[in-house]
């Protein structure tokens, strides 16, 4: 008689526990299916690693998967990555890494591990997740080889910054065209010569970054019209190379060659320049200065008046999952709470541009913009290079890395007046050609 | 110690030549074995990376492609390649222009230490603090505080009039800017050195000098400095090792540039290797440095064997 | 008589004095301001470090230490880096000693040239083969790994620094110990050692502070637990969040511990050389 009467109650209870899940459906997705699991997580030092890392007693809380993230400034975290990966070290589950720069030789060199079969697999990923909601362009430059290889966790870009209120005093117009800044320039270093005009990237490797948009909105590339050769020495590109060299040579800060976003993000913090085109990363930071949110202004680089082409540059750094790990599923776990709406809703407020076009438009975007005028505008030009930009800014090889220098290193020798902007093209096509032999 | 000199009966002994002494029976010291440790430890850590790389070098190996046996085709492409041998000629112009201002500047800091009668403890302390930071913090110090335009020294000689320098910005006084900054992190390291070799340079020499009327600079030149030989060759050693070698500063602080003008062997070894990821390369440069370094050690050695003996 | 120095005997004219003097106090200024300003910095926010013109003490705030401590797991960092320093320091020493005591009564070059090997090679050559080796042996992110790596880099240090230290004891002394019938290692420690205490402790400070500021092997060969400071100091310059006060602040930390034990030893070693001018 007890066991008939157990039985209906074990009976009774499983079919109670069935209707429950089936009715409630999105909500019993297993969180805690890797309850007590440990995962390791390489990440390099940016806004989105640093706000995630203080999160992460949330991912805990909610799965029970402990989390060790190692944060790391970009170049250590890159030769620590690429030690570890090389020996196939398990060491590492997740990582995030910049797959405009160096997807494609990590992909090629099988470091990364396949996640499309976890988006679409149900009992791995949350119903509500939502691969769609990723701008499409994001979600092809993950994409190598028919493998999407990481997820994207934001939207960055550099913009045109300026200060509004040196533009009144000198009563000059803000620049709405390219090819209005450097008569900007002038114009402000006219009016005041104790006032910094320009600044912007100087170093080698970081040029390319801040020129690009100069060159694609004078109508120019960096690859040849057939997308084969390195293109360079062309007319247009060579342009937006001298606009962009000239810029930094004539009203450009002393010793701009040697200059980063840390330089150029003091010289803007501390007033001491008019205008710039840096980072969307940077916002926070520069807004932390005195008075800064009160008299800069920013948007997208502004288009070409002949070519009417604007073309920013835009990319994200994407999270990925070691082909090496050994807990691969439970890592999946962590990549999809990290790039979950609900986080990247929370991310918002720590300046970090989220890659869903739902978080886009939700309500923790909408109140955090709403709190200054400036805030709008930045969500505004986000918006807008997620739509229209481009992370492809090197010519046609795999050998991204190499080609940063390249071109900065022609970039520079313009700058310090060494080569003209011609000369210092074509020469740097040559080089270029050379990494397309591999 | 003078105590156990004067006091032990064996003095008598000691005062044997070494023929006597083997005359009587007695073997010459044989401390071989002692040594063998240190280089069994050093030797087995070391073989393997050697190795390693040695083999790695001779491959055409980079990320994600198939490695091609080349044979010493990688050096013979680093003899060609422009920027290795600007890398070169920088490394070596910088070894140059640092080790002659360390070598200089910290036997003067060696010699007034040695002179400072009061708190000589607090000072020689503080004098040594340089070279105890991380290069990567006075990398990242020099940046900022050299920074043509945000800097603080170039507002300080402002003050007196002097116009704002570009030091690590210029193309071509990059690496005299370096060298100064590194002579400031390593001069301290060189005078502790020679501190501690004057003092214990005997007074009887000293003594001698005045006797024969040697004195102020001619002493310095002619008594101290020969007597320094052994410690300066050790500093030098020490720090040709780390000069040759020179990476964290220009890595932090200039990434190499202005230009390439700052680009060092060791930071072109690190860009191909950790940067474009093109391993056979890169390890064929590690080697080609290491035995640069190395034939410096030798040339050094050989140096010490004969001021020392 | 008393130790030796560069000018023992004449009486030194009051120019002289001062002049002396004078170079003594320009040294230290040169040596102090950037090291003063380093750890001015560390108590100003992060906006405020390089606004001119400089101020000495902007708004002083405890935050970035705060970050330090509170937000990161540096206290753990620095722990780790004490254990890994001490034991290379220690392990460095205690093969470097007996070697220069042998290569210096030998007359050899050849040994004191190959364990500087290690030091000839750039240290990224050791990052890739050591890993992979070491994770073989499951060695990696444990204290000993860390160790023996740095191990690597403390005992030519340590050689060659006791090497004109050796070199400057009398053969003659170790002979007599011979004829004593000394055993040679305790020719070592009772005779030679005593003598050349001042070398050791010079060794000992390059050794510490050597591998107390190394970042490249722990960076590849630290575990998530063994992590050294200096690896964890690189945390605070990226992209957007460029805080310089948190990195003056480490920069301090790291610099304190080092400093510490020189001033610590510094009584040390001028007390023994006073006492150990043999050769007088």
């Amino acid at each position: 008689m007890k066991s008939v009467i157990r039985m209906l109650a074990l009976a009774g209870s499983t079919a109670g526990a069935l209707l429950v899940a089936t009715s409630a459906g999105a909500q019993t997705f297993e969180w805690k299916r890797f309850d007590g699991e440990t995962l390791n997580v390489l990440l390099n030092n940016h806004p989105w690693s640093n706000a995630v890392r203080d999160l992460a007693p949330e991912f805990t809380a909610k799965t029970g998967i402990k989390l060790r993230i190692e944060l790391l400034n970009e170049d250590p975290q890159r030769a620590r990555l690429g030690t570890l990966l090389q020996a196939k070290s398990a060491d590492i589950d997740v990582f995030n890494s910049l797959q405009i720069r160096e997807g494609a030789v990590y992909s090629k060199a099988g470091w990364y591990a396949d996640l499309t079969p976890y988006v679409s697999n149900h009992a791995l990923t949350a119903p509500d997740f939502n691969l769609e909601d990723f701008g499409e362009g994001l979600r092809k430059t993950a994409t190598f080889g028919g493998k999407l290889v990481a997820l994207p966790i934001n939207v960055e870009g550099p913009l045109f910054y300026w200060r509004s209120d040196i533009f009144a005093k000198c009563k000059v117009e803000v620049p709405a065209f390219l090819e209005d800044i450097p008569v900007a320039a002038a114009k402000l270093k006219a009016c005041d010569a104790n006032q910094g005009v320009w600044a912007s990237r100087g170093v080698r490797n970081a040029i390319p970054y801040a020129m690009a948009g100069f060159v694609f909105n004078s109508g120019g590339d960096f690859k040849s019209a057939d997308k084969k050769q390195p293109g360079l020495c062309q007319p247009k590109t060579i342009a937006g190379i001298s606009m962009y060299a000239d810029l930094l040579k004539n009203y450009g800060p002393v010793g701009a060659t040697n200059h980063s976003f840390p330089q150029v993000v003091e010289l803007l913090g501390q007033g001491k320049v008019a205008m710039t085109h840096e980072s969307s990363n940077e916002f926070s930071n520069v807004m932390k200065y005195a008075g800064r949110d009160g008299d800069l202004q920013v948007k997208v680089l502004p288009k070409g008046r002949e070519s009417g082409i604007s073309k920013p540059v835009a990319f994200g750094f994407g999270l990925s999952i070691s082909e090496y790990s050994k807990k691969k599923d439970a890592a999946w776990y962590f990549v999809q709470w990290a790039t979950s709406a609900e986080i990247e809703a929370k991310l918002v407020a720590k300046g970090v541009a989220p890659p869903r076009a739902s978080v886009f438009a939700g309500p923790a975007m909408k109140t955090w913009a709403s709190e200054k005028p400036v805030r709008q505008q930045w969500v505004d030009a986000l918006r807008e290079i997620s739509r229209t930009g481009t992370g492809d800014y090197a010519s046609p090889t795999d050998r991204v890395p190499e080609t940063r220098e390249i071109i900065g290193r022609a970039v520079q020798e313009v700058v310090l007046g060494q080569k003209t902007a011609k000369d210092a093209a074509c020469a740097a096509d040559v080089d270029l050609a050379k990494l397309q032999l591999q | 110690m003078k105590s156990t000199v004067a006091t032990t009966p064996v003095a008598a002994g000691s005062a044997a030549g070494p023929a006597l002494r083997r005359a009587l029976g007695q073997q010459s010291l044989s401390l071989a074995w002692m040594m063998w440790p240190a280089v069994l430890f050093v030797g087995a850590m070391i073989v393997f990376p050697l190795v390693y790389a040695v083999w790695i070098s001779l491959y055409d190996a980079s990320l994600g492609a198939e490695p091609r046996f080349v044979g010493l085709g990688n050096y013979l492409g680093l003899m060609q390649d422009p920027e290795f041998r600007n890398a070169f000629k920088v490394t070596w112009l910088l070894y140059a222009a640092a080790l002659s201002m360390q070598l200089v500047l910290g036997t003067w800091l060696g010699v007034v230490l040695n002179s400072v009668k009061w708190a000589r403890n607090l000072v020689c302390t503080i004098a040594i603090t340089p070279f105890m930071l991380p290069p990567v913090v006075v990398g990242m110090m020099a940046m900022v505080l050299l920074d043509p335009s945000v800097g603080i020294v170039n507002w300080i000689i402002g003050l007196v009039g002097i116009p704002p320098q570009l030091w690590l910005a210029h193309p071509n006084w990059v690496l005299a800017s370096v060298a100064l900054v590194d002579t400031w992190q390593w001069a301290p390291f060189v005078a502790l050195l020679v501190l501690g070799g004057l003092q214990s340079l005997p007074v009887s020499v000293f003594e001698a000098a005045e006797v024969d009327g040697v004195i102020g600079w001619r002493r310095f030149v002619f008594v101290t400095l020969p007597l320094l030989g052994p410690t300066l060759l050790t500093a030098a050693v020490l720090r040709s090792v780390d000069l040759l070698r020179f990476f964290d500063l220009v890595f932090i602080a200039t990434r190499g540039g202005p230009g390439n003008a700052s680009t060092t062997m060791n930071m072109y070894a690190y860009q191909q290797g950790f940067e474009f990821s093109r391993f056979g390369w890169a390890s064929a440069s590690m080697i080609t440095l290491s035995l640069v370094v190395l034939c410096t050690v030798m040339v050094f050695a050989r140096l010490r064997r004969a001021v020392s003996w | 008589m008393s130790h030796s120095s560069a000018s023992p005997l004449r009486p030194r004219s009051a120019l002289s004095l001062l002049a002396g003097r004078l170079q003594v106090i320009l040294m230290l200024m040169v040596v102090l301001l950037p090291i003063a300003w380093m750890l001015l910095a560390s108590f100003k926010h992060s906006v405020d470090v390089m606004s001119l013109p400089p101020r000495l003490f902007n708004a002083p705030t405890l935050d970035n230490y705060r970050e330090l401590f509170v937000r990161t797991d540096f206290l753990h960092n620095t722990w780790n880096s004490l254990v890994v320093a001490a034991g290379a320091t220690v392990l460095g020493l205690v093969l470097a000693i007996p070697a220069a005591f042998a290569i210096s009564w030998h007359r050899m070059t050849w040994p004191a040239t190959l364990t500087l090997f290690a030091r000839m090679a750039p240290g990224t050559l050791f990052l890739l083969p050591w890993f992979v080796l070491f994770s073989q042996l499951h060695l990696v992110g444990s204290y000993t790994v860390l160790i023996l790596t740095h191990s690597a880099i403390t005992v030519p240090v340590a050689l060659w620094t006791l090497l004109p230290y050796f070199d400057g004891v009398p053969r003659a002394l170790i002979e007599s110990g011979q004829i004593d019938g000394c055993r040679p290692h305790s020719i070592l420690l009772r005779i030679v050692l005593p003598l050349v205490v001042p070398g050791v402790v010079v060794a000992a400070i390059l050794c510490f502070v050597f591998t107390w500021n190394y970042f490249l092997f722990a960076l590849a060969l630290s575990g998530f637990d063994t992590k050294t400071a200096i690896v964890a100091s690189f945390n605070f310059v990226g992209e957007g969040v460029t805080n310089w006060g948190a990195l003056m602040a480490a920069a301090s930390m790291i610099a304190m511990p080092p400093l510490v034990l020189a001033l610590l030893v510094q009584r040390r070693l001028v007390s023994g050389l006073a006492v150990g001018a043999v050769k007088g």
